[in-house]
């Protein structure tokens, strides 16, 4: 392979755009995944280092002898990693690979080589594949099928050339066009077939590659610590689509409760040790309750990105889950967790009643009416606040207006617990409101536990979907009221005056839409959407079958037939008439050049200029060519000899030559009949 | 039932053929392999990967087709083909009404046992080129051009795309020259080698060059009126005619070195511009003691059989 030619020469532009291939497998790997980035940094050195040296064309057959020793010692570091380092098969996979590239690299290369490259290349294309979800993949994905193909047609030629052919330089504007062709077309046609796919998961072999590696915040417990961390954390947590919303409410009121902690220890909130069950499971359905009749119930499509906990976000009382999604376990109070410590993005609607409902699982009231000891004086608030109320409800109510006089909202100055937050300070944020309610409410009486999840989040007008951030992090309290938990929240509502708000700007909206379509129509695609795709893909047909019936029957406005008529047959014709073009495109047709009906015409800067002539007095008569007219015309003023003798000699070439005009020389045609268009004179004139 | 199937695929002729290459083999398999992946894991961009395989393959099969489509073949013989010399054919690859260049295209030529291949690494839209190729034909007589096959591995390399292409060519293998020329003469020599012809200082005219012809007689103010290589043609000298003669009917194995003979004779002659007469049986084949009788007594030579039929002559010399 001769890599020293200079990259503007043709043969050049083809050898970069193989070596770039044989790169952008390392800058996916290095940009999208966290994959060994010393093994990464090896490989770009040899990669620089095997560019140096193909270029200076130096020999380096003495360094075939090193190949053993440099691959073993590849071989030893993957295994090393695996056993010791990520301890992650696909991890120490990449490095072996990694290894073996950059020996690759360092050595002279035969197009079998640089085939065993691009192989390479593929392979850290599909490890990159394999441990992201970043939208950033989908321009990488357009790059790379774009030097695929630039590499594989350099390789071709590689090939030819090696098997004795004296190749021809291909021209560089020519290749470039031809890569970005095939770059969009290939797009195109990859879009194509991954909607028509069928997404099968069977999972038999290995479920998942690599580790998925998210966002944290959810424990089994909740104190009063810091949470600014958390309420300044920008980072996209789950992005909603309610295709049903609850009537009535904005999604922005919505709780997207991750768990509920019902024991409290005077300081922390722990989560109940009581039984866990299995979800009920058919396919991609998980059912949890029954639908119940006459009860309206709301959907949402809820993605979720990668996290480091096992909680599965429900909004309301969950009725059903539809996604891949393995195992959901439901805890006694209501918790749901997947099988998994963690997960990477995951996709799924949410069949959910927003109105709170009499529950299914019995409450264990000793644990939910449990106040530490030694907390009398906030058993004594409590029957001070609630002393006039008959109902568990009319008692709730009080004890929410009681955080209405004189509490505030605070991040900076909170209290540090809670009797200095109800008895002394009064200051403090979710956390301290929340767990307040709860405490006062079992006082009372009620059973009481604290939920911790997002509250709203910011609406997408563009994509029409809810944006939850890490930002909109939420503790709230849910009482046991008339035999069920009813959601209450203490905390004063901030909205736009919270110290943390911050509205994202047009562009950030439009390019978060981008990701919320990646993830729903790329990384969440599923065969239930392929499903509903030929499904409503169908019941259009019908619906249209139906139309062109219906437009046949007796009585129906003729021009309603006939458009309709043009729209059952244009479309196909359409389609065909591109099919044959895009098919054809190569050739102007299997007559001989010269002899098909559209070459008869004379080139237009030429038939333009004919019926100027025309137009001015001086028309051909039989047996004048047109040559001597124009010749004779341009003989009366003497100024245009040289332009009329230059256009008919261009005109010939371009109309019977055996080659088209270059395009310098098309412009030079056109620049000519232009101006003996405006020079030429009248017959008679001066 | 093989010789039916094989019946059948030679009437039921696709207009192209495909062929799997080593490296498209090994893509083939590593996209079955990416399939597998994908459908084991689940993971949508592996099925991306998967689908970005197969438009390549499918790109693989537009562009070549683009870069095939229209491509015609003209094969003409570049010299003289004697049997189990080595000889030149021109062959003429043309992409005239097309659009898209033809790129790596491999024209595969059978005249029947020979296969011949001519390569063209690019042919720019619209235009032709001619590679000229060297073969060795076994035996003398019509060597008809059995299949021309154009092929090509644009743009990938992943396949190999090939189609049939119209080229109805013959070449007509002349006997292989054997001896000095002067044994076969004796034969039936009449009047012995006399130097004569093209030796005379008068010019008789000019006539259309001939691969014997030397260079000096080449008449270079008609060729270039007529656009075309012209030569002199001078004065003979009167000189006596030398007669060779066929004996047919005669077995095979004993014409064919008579006809390789009389064929080293009849170059001979034309060499040093002696006039000669060739018989075939008692029937005079060609007379050329007017000259010009090159190509017809070597054609006569070349299609003769061992009964003196000669095809395309009415069935006899």
């Amino acid at each position: 392979m001769n890599g020293g030619r200079s990259p503007s020469s043709p043969e050049g532009f083809l050898r970069w755009i193989l070596r770039a291939q044989w790169a952008c497998g390392l800058l996916l790997l290095a940009l999208l995944t966290g994959i060994a980035r010393a093994a990464l940094l090896a490989s770009a050195a040899a990669f620089v280092a095997g560019v140096i040296l193909d270029r200076a064309r130096a020999p380096r057959e003495g360094l075939r002898r090193l190949t053993v020793p440099l691959v073993s010692i590849a071989v030893a570091a993957s295994v090393a990693d695996l056993f010791l380092g990520s301890q992650d098969l696909l991890f120490s996979v990449t490095v072996l690979v990694l290894g073996i590239q950059s020996v690759k690299f360092l050595l002279p290369k035969s197009s079998r080589d640089g085939w065993q490259l691009c192989a390479i290349s593929f392979l850290e294309f599909l490890a990159s594949a394999a441990t992201t979800t970043e939208i950033q993949f989908a321009a990488f994905a357009f790059l790379y099928l774009g030097l695929c193909a630039g590499a594989m047609w350099a390789l071709q030629i590689e090939r030819r050339e090696e098997e004795g052919e004296a190749a021809r330089p291909v021209s560089p504007r020519f290749a470039a066009k031809l890569l970005l062709f095939s770059a969009a077309s290939g797009i195109i046609i990859t879009a194509i077939l991954f909607a028509a796919t069928p997404r099968i998961g069977l999972g038999q072999i290995l479920r998942r590659l690599g580790k998925s590696e998210g966002l944290t915040g959810f424990s089994d417990t909740i104190s009063l610590s810091d949470v600014t961390g958390i309420k300044t954390d920008r980072r996209v947590v789950a992005r909603v689509e309610f295709p049903d919303p609850p009537p009535g409410t904005s999604p922005l009121s919505l709780y997207l409760k991750g768990a509920v902690y019902s024991r409290f220890d005077g300081t922390n909130w722990k989560r109940s040790r009581g039984f866990r069950l299995r979800v009920a499971r058919a396919g991609i359905t998980y059912m949890v309750e029954p639908f119940r009749q006459g009860v309206r119930h709301s959907t949402a499509e809820i993605t979720l990105e990668a996290m480091d906990n096992p909680v599965l976000f429900a909004y309301g009382n969950p009725l059903m889950f539809e996604g891949s999604l393995g195992d959901i376990w439901m805890e006694e109070e209501g918790n749901f967790y997947l099988s998994q410590s963690g997960h990477s993005a995951l996709r799924y609607r949410l069949y959910f009643i927003h109105e709170a409902q009499r529950g299914r699982i019995a409450v264990s009231p000793r644990e939910h009416l449990e106040l530490p000891p030694g907390w009398d004086d906030i058993r004594a608030l409590a029957v001070r606040i609630t002393a006039e109320g008959k109902s568990d409800a009319e008692r709730a109510e009080m004890v929410l207006r009681h955080f209405r006089t004189g509490y505030r909202y605070t991040i900076a100055d909170p209290a540090s617990s809670i009797r200095e937050f109800l008895l002394v300070k009064r200051a403090g944020f979710c956390e301290h409101y929340a767990t307040a309610l709860a405490l006062l409410l079992r006082a009372s009486g009620i059973p009481a536990r604290v939920a911790a999840g997002y509250m709203g989040g910011e609406w997408s007008d563009v994509g029409n979907y809810l944006i939850v951030r890490q930002s909109d992090a939420h503790a709230w309290t849910e009482a046991w009221i008339d035999g069920r938990w009813v959601t209450l929240d203490a905390t004063p509502p901030l909205g736009e005056q919270s110290p943390f708000f911050a509205r994202t700007g047009k562009v950030g909206i439009y390019i978060d839409w981008a990701r919320q379509r990646w993830n729903k129509y790329v990384v969440d695609y599923s065969l239930k959407m392929q499903a509903e795709g030929v499904s409503k893909g169908w019941a259009g047909l019908m619906r249209a079958r139906a139309g062109v019936l219906g437009a046949f029957a007796p009585g129906v406005d003729f021009r309603v037939r006939a458009g309709l008529l043009a729209a059952v047959i244009l479309p196909p014709l359409l389609l065909a008439a591109i099919l044959r073009k895009v098919l054809r495109a190569g050739s102007r047709g299997r007559r001989p050049a010269g002899t098909g009906p559209r070459e008869e015409r004379p080139p237009r800067p030429y038939a333009r200029l004919l019926r100027r002539m025309a137009a001015r007095g001086l028309k051909a008569s039989p047996g004048t060519t047109m040559e001597e007219m124009l010749l004779g015309a341009s003989r009366r003023k003497q100024a245009l000899a040289g332009d009329a003798s230059r256009f008919i000699v261009l005109y010939h070439r371009d109309r019977f030559g055996p080659l088209p005009l270059s395009h310098a020389e098309s412009r030079e045609a056109a620049r000519l009949a232009w101006r003996l268009r405006r020079e030429i004179p009248r017959p008679g004139a001066n | 039932m093989k010789t039916a199937r094989s019946g059948l695929r030679g009437r039921i002729r696709l207009p192209r053929r495909l062929r799997v290459t080593t490296e498209g083999k090994g893509f083939v398999l590593l996209t079955l392999g990416v399939g597998v992946a994908a459908i084991n894991t689940g993971n949508n961009l592996l099925y991306i990967a998967l689908s970005m395989n197969l438009s390549l393959i499918v790109l693989s099969g537009i562009l070549s087709e683009w870069c095939i489509r229209g491509v015609t073949v003209r094969v003409t013989p570049a010299s003289e083909a004697f049997a189990s010399r080595e000889s030149l054919l021109a062959v003429t690859c043309s992409a005239s009404g097309k659009r898209f260049p033809a790129m790596s295209l491999t024209v595969g030529l059978s005249f029947g046992e020979a296969v011949l291949t001519a390569r063209f690494p690019e042919i720019p839209a619209g235009g032709r080129a001619t590679r000229v190729i060297s073969f060795t034909p076994g035996r003398r007589g019509a060597l008809p051009l059995l299949s021309c096959v154009v092929s090509t591995r644009f743009p990938f390399a992943l396949f190999e795309k090939s189609m049939d292409a119209p080229a109805q060519t013959s070449i007509l293998v002349y006997p292989e020259p054997s001896g000095t020329g002067e044994d076969g003469a004796s034969r039936a020599a009449n009047g012995g080698a006399t130097a004569a012809g093209r030796q005379g200082s008068a010019i008789r005219g000019v006539r259309e060059h001939m691969p014997a012809d030397a260079v000096r007689d080449i008449h270079w103010k008609a060729s270039a009126r007529m656009g075309k290589w012209m030569v002199k043609e001078r004065e003979n000298e009167a000189a006596p005619v030398s007669d060779v003669r066929l004996p047919v009917p005669c077995p095979p194995g004993e014409l064919e070195p008579l006809i390789s003979r009389a064929c080293a004779f009849v170059l001979r002659c034309e060499k040093e511009g002696r006039s000669y007469r060739l018989w075939v049986g008692d029937r005079l084949g060609v007379d050329a003691t007017a000259g010009g009788g090159r190509q017809r007594a070597l054609s006569l030579l070349a299609l003769v059989g061992c009964d003196g039929a000669m095809p395309g002559n009415g069935g006899q010399a």
